[in-house]
């Protein structure tokens, strides 16, 4: 099989944000915790390979510390619609056009109403802001998207004859989704499982942007924009290299999701 | 007025087509037969040069004078719709879902500015109505999910022949179509030639079907044609050898021995399944189906009885309900005496029947081996992983394949080898019963013949009954002892094969006899 | 069509409901005192006592609920705390920018993504075709937060073309609005359109293979004749669920937008509500912000209808 060159690059810009994260937890080039005034707002190159911030600290340093909380947040936020949502579009399939089925769907369609940030901040006005919270609501959001992705790729499984093979066999509805219909979605799950994970990297930033997610002093992609925005005038590069890092983090993970797409489905291969 | 002379056709290293000639004189009907991948679809497109844009041509496609394969797109679309009109095998995709059958008509004048808009409506009225479709029943704002299948092709007929071309280009026009529906397309076609002096390029897999209809005939394999003339001096030399197998194999009928006549595996006594009438919004329901309608049928050991009755009859209903995955609201199942009732059919019940889908491409989970999916039904008795696999390999060299096959995917698979796969599948744990839904319907003439065959021989082997259930009535000819038509749900009429299909008592079953196409006797077989 | 009406107008009240318990039982299950909260941790019990009263927390659940939604549908969405001010107002006057930033975007992003999207399928695989995609690939991956602080950074700091924000209001005329509202809007169209160009292209590359367009190119139709004609329509359902699915994120990409350009939007006023902890107001704009979502989609049920001849007859 050909692997396209957007893939490579995907993963070769995902593994670098990964290994930057890994790094952090043993080695950063400088403490994030350490505030050094008389070192503000350096330029990249100055000392510091990515310059430094308002406060003095290094923001590569603070870029590899983020990273794991952007990574963090994301995994578990996919993890969360991927556990609860597959099962519920698996099991609204085989009851597809029963009331369970619409239920679910309606229900869907509700929390699909409730935007991860809106959902972020209702939670954070009821318990305060924190990485949790922050996991919990883009989690919930992702819920809808995993259930619609499933029963989509399901119900149209369900209208095959291998499907009625392995009823004449003598197999329930669980079981046929357990051993023929899960596995055959497993590549949209796959994709989808990739976008929904730069779409968390996008709104874990977007919610540390407004204090809604990682506590300080933890740093994160998004507090280190909200602190650059007033010095945006002075200092440019404190606002453009976290962007950037979250702008190729995302681009790596989605070009990674559209080569897997590609890979993993041949019916892909004319339109995309 | 249509000359091909030495076309090919490449895409990318394949060659798909190989100096293909012919000629269509006007007023002609030149028929073109080949099975699957023969390259007849790929020629009818060249000529409209709508092939593939990956395609590369060859050659010359002389069309009154002009070559079309240098004409320029802007006078090859002047050329499409107004002198060769084409239709297609799909009518249930062919029309555009979102506009309505009249604008869809209509079209082909507005856009060759044959006509203003009041103009083109009246003509695209006169034409439907020309074709069959009386404006006052089906109305031109009618969409196409409103129409059958058969009134869909209709439109697309009239819409090809709006503007009179002088050639109409017709690829398996009624391959999707029911027999009698089929009979009818094929008629009207035959008139549009005689009435309006148009030359008609028939595309079909069906030998049948050409020789009923065209004047001359080309037999096309492999990309290249085999040979070309008159349509009966052609069928009856048989001169190349390729064209005196594809008669042979179309006319096939398996060596197999009368049924005995033992105690009946199956029994359906009176069988009714209705459907709730679909929701008419919030409140009414319509009018509840009566799918299957006081069905009663018997298949005794070993024998072989056929189920045939046109699209929507109840066919598919019925055999779900034989499976026991379907209730029903009157009468009974029994499999060797013991009742099927759906929902509670217990395993060493459900084992005894097995069923093979029409489509040898969607019947297998393509993510499992060959060997786990042949062994599917053991999920219904338990056995030893070893036995398993010697009776996984036993079946599969009973259905021709290797015991080393089980190793690989489907998708290594053609389709007359995923038959054969679905068959060892039927028969790998010995049932009593074996339902054929369409079993042969999709598969060309010759594989078609090999796969009767080889039902015919594990007959014998190891005495199963068949219910063959298809449209198809060459194929229930030759491989059924007992026949039942049915029609709305009900069996019209039962009894022995060859005798029901010789001489049919009830009026349906005439008109469903008439309307197969066949190969006159005297041609010689 | 009546049918399919009815039925969709009562999934959306019944969504309407059900969001609605969400968030009140959402604000019920606060560890604590609601109106200890909202005062914080310093108040006077005398002034818990007297918020308690005033927000009728001394009232039964169910009698609460009902005296929330009735007032809603009377308009009446109680008062701030903060502010002293009834909600209604608030938000009314907050309105007045919100909506018209989201149409804005609306219309920016529809208005590129459509004919970038036709463009690009019509000449796919060619340069044309693989610039879009990845211009449109990188625009999908750029934060609005960021894209617009970028876009202050270039229009406002640098050049000075525009005001890196605030809003004049809309008596400083109509044309000082919209330009006040033209780089927040840009920088929320910018992920919609990069998403709905590259549905619109695989949509209509998807329909170019269907048999009705050979069907109309055998009937004479050119290439681009049948496109827009027969493929294009079609191609567009696809694209209207996109369009409706997004609108929830655009709504959430709003309240991001209007805090980076200081506009006095609903945005902007949640997000002031929540760190003073006025949950009348949050409570009030979430209920917002979700309705507008199920009337957008609503309304997108109500397009596929239009759109869509197999829908109108169905149930």
């Amino acid at each position: 099989m050909r692997v396209p060159a957007g893939f490579l690059i995907g993963a070769a810009l995902s593994a670098l944000f990964l290994l930057m994260a890994m790094v952090s937890f043993i080695w950063t080039p400088h403490d994030v915790t350490v505030l050094a005034v008389a070192e503000r707002m350096k330029v990249p190159g100055d000392g510091y390979l990515l310059g430094t911030d308002h406060l003095g600290r290094d923001i590569l340093s603070m870029l590899m510390v983020g990273a794991r909380t952007s990574i963090g947040v994301a995994l578990v936020a996919a993890g969360i619609g991927l556990a609860v949502g597959v099962p519920l579009g698996l099991f609204a399939a085989a009851r597809r056009g029963g009331w369970v089925d619409e239920i679910i769907m309606r229900g869907n369609d509700l929390v699909f109403a409730f935007p991860p940030l809106v959902m972020a901040i209702l939670i954070a006005a009821v318990f305060g802001p924190s990485a949790l919270n922050a996991m919990l609501a883009i989690g919930v959001f992702n819920i809808p998207v995993f259930a619609r992705v499933a029963r989509a790729g399901a119900i149209s499984l369900w209208t095959l004859d291998f499907i009625m093979a392995a009823r004449v066999a003598g197999k329930g509805a669980a079981r046929i989704s357990a051993e023929h219909i899960f596995p055959n979605i497993g590549n949209l799950l796959i994709v989808q499982a990739t976008i929904q994970f730069s779409v968390g990297i996008v709104s874990e930033a977007a919610l540390s942007y407004f204090g809604l997610g990682a506590q300080p002093p933890v740093p994160s992609w998004g507090r280190m924009l909200a602190d650059s925005q007033t010095m945006i005038g002075l200092a440019p590069h404190m606002a453009l290299i976290p962007g950037l890092a979250i702008v190729l983090m995302v681009l790596g993970l989605n070009l990674m999701g559209d080569g897997l797409r590609d890979m993993l489905d041949p019916r892909m291969r004319r339109t995309a | 007025m249509l000359k091909v002379e030495g076309l090919s056709m490449q895409i990318g290293d394949a060659r798909i087509l190989n100096d293909v000639s012919f000629q269509i004189a006007p007023g002609e009907v030149f028929g073109v037969v080949g099975e699957s991948g023969s390259g007849k679809s790929m020629t009818a497109l060249s000529v409209m040069r709508l092939e593939p844009r990956a395609a590369r041509l060859s050659g010359r496609v002389e069309f009154e004078g002009r070559d079309l394969l240098t004409e320029p797109e802007r006078r090859l679309n002047a050329m499409r719709g107004r002198d060769v009109g084409m239709i297609f095998q799909e009518p249930m995709t062919a029309l555009n879902p979102l506009k309505t059958i009249g604008d869809q008509v209509a079209e082909t004048l507005l856009v060759h500015g044959a006509a203003d808009r009041a103009g083109a409506r009246a003509a695209a009225e006169e034409r439907l109505a020309r074709v069959g479709l009386d404006p006052a029943r089906v109305p031109l704002s009618r969409y196409p999910h409103e129409l059958s299948g058969g009134q869909r092709q209709r439109v697309c007929i009239a819409a090809a022949v709006a503007l009179r071309p002088k050639l109409l280009i017709a690829d398996e026009p009624t391959t999707a179509l029911d027999v009698t529906t089929q009979a009818q397309i094929l008629d009207l076609l035959k008139d549009l030639v005689e009435d309006e002096g148009m030359a008609l390029m028939l595309i079909t897999h069906d030998l049948a079907v050409v020789a009923g209809t065209a004047d001359r005939v080309a037999v096309m394999r492999g990309g290249a044609v085999m040979e070309q003339g008159p349509t009966e001096a052609l069928f009856r030399a048989r001169a190349h050898p390729y064209t005196a197998k594809l008669f042979a194999d179309s006319r096939h009928v398996p060596d197999r021995d009368a049924a005995s006549g033992g105690a009946p595996v199956l029994d359906v006594r009176d069988a009714v399944r209705i459907y709730p009438g679909r929701r008419g919004g919030l409140f009414g329901r319509s009018e509840p189906v009566r799918a299957v309608d006081g069905v009663s049928l018997t298949v005794a050991a070993g024998e072989s009885v056929g189920l045939v009755g046109e699209s929507g009859c109840g066919k598919s209903t019925l055999t779900r309900a034989i499976l026991g995955l379907e209730p029903l609201q009157g009468g009974a199942v029994h499999l060797d005496g013991q009742p099927v009732v759906a929902g509670r059919v217990p395993s060493d019940l459900r084992r005894r029947m097995q069923l093979v889908f029409q489509d040898p491409y969607g019947s297998f989970d393509p993510r499992q081996k060959v060997s786990r999916l042949v062994a599917e039904p053991f999920h219904l008795e338990p056995v030893s992983s070893e036995e398993r696999r010697t009776r996984v390999a036993e079946a599969l060299d009973a259905v021709g394949l290797k015991p080393e096959d089980g190793n690989r995917y489907i998708h290594e698979f053609s389709g007359g080898q995923r038959q054969r796969i679905a068959i060892a599948r039927a028969i790998v744990i010995r049932p009593s019963l074996v339902i054929l839904d369409e079993a042969v319907s999709a598969l060309d003439v010759s594989i078609r013949a090999q796969i009767l065959d080889l039902l015919a021989d594990l007959q014998r082997r190891f005495g199963l009954s068949y219910l063959f259930i298809s449209h198809d009535l060459s194929v229930v000819r030759a491989i059924t002892d007992r026949v039942l038509v049915m029609k709305a749900g009900q069996i019209v009429e039962a009894g022995e094969t060859e005798h029901v299909l010789h001489a049919p008592a009830q009026d349906y079953t005439r008109k469903l006899v008439a309307a197969v196409p066949t190969l006159p006797e005297a041609w010689g077989v | 069509m009546l049918c399919y009406l009815l039925s969709r107008l009562i999934s959306l009240v019944l969504s309407l409901a059900v969001a609605s318990l969400v968030i009140f039982a959402m604000l019920e299950i606060i560890p604590g005192d609601p109106a200890a909260v909202m005062l914080g941790l310093n108040a006077e019990p005398e002034a818990v006592a007297a918020l308690r009263t005033e927000l009728g927390l001394d009232l039964p659940l169910a009698q609460r609920y009902a005296a929330w939604v009735g007032g809603m549908l009377q308009g009446d969405f109680g008062t701030s705390y903060t502010y002293r001010v009834p909600v209604a107002d608030l938000i009314s006057a907050r309105l007045g920018v919100s909506l018209p930033l989201t149409l804005y975007a609306i219309f920016l992003s529809t208005a590129l993504a459509i004919p970038l999207g036709v463009w690009a399928a019509s000449r796919h695989g060619r340069p044309a075709d693989l610039a879009i995609m990845g211009v449109t690939q990188l625009g999908i991956a750029v934060p609005n937060f960021w894209f617009a602080m970028i876009l202050v950074l270039i229009f406002a700091i640098r050049l000075g073309w525009f005001a890196s924000g605030g809003f004049p209001g809309w008596d400083a005329g109509l044309f000082a609005g919209l330009k006040a509202l033209t780089l927040p809007a840009l920088a929320l169209a910018l992920l919609q359109a990069s998403i709905l160009a590259r549905v619109m292209r695989s949509s209509l590359l998807e329909t170019l293979h269907r048999d009705y367009i050979r069907t109309a190119r055998a009937k004479g139709l050119s290439r681009s004749r049948a496109i827009l004609h027969h493929a294009f329509r079609n191609a567009l359902i696809p694209v209207m669920t996109i369009l409706g699915m997004q609108v929830s994120v655009l709504i959430a990409g709003a309240i991001v937008v209007e805090n980076v350009f200081f506009l006095p939007g609903l945005g902007r006023l949640i997000f002031q509500a929540v760190t003073q902890r006025d949950l009348i107001v949050v409570e009030a704009v979430v209920m917002l912000l979700v309705f507008a979502v199920v009337v957008v989609n609503f309304l997108v049920d109500l397009a596929y209808a239009v759109v869509d001849p197999r829908l109108r007859r169905r149930a």
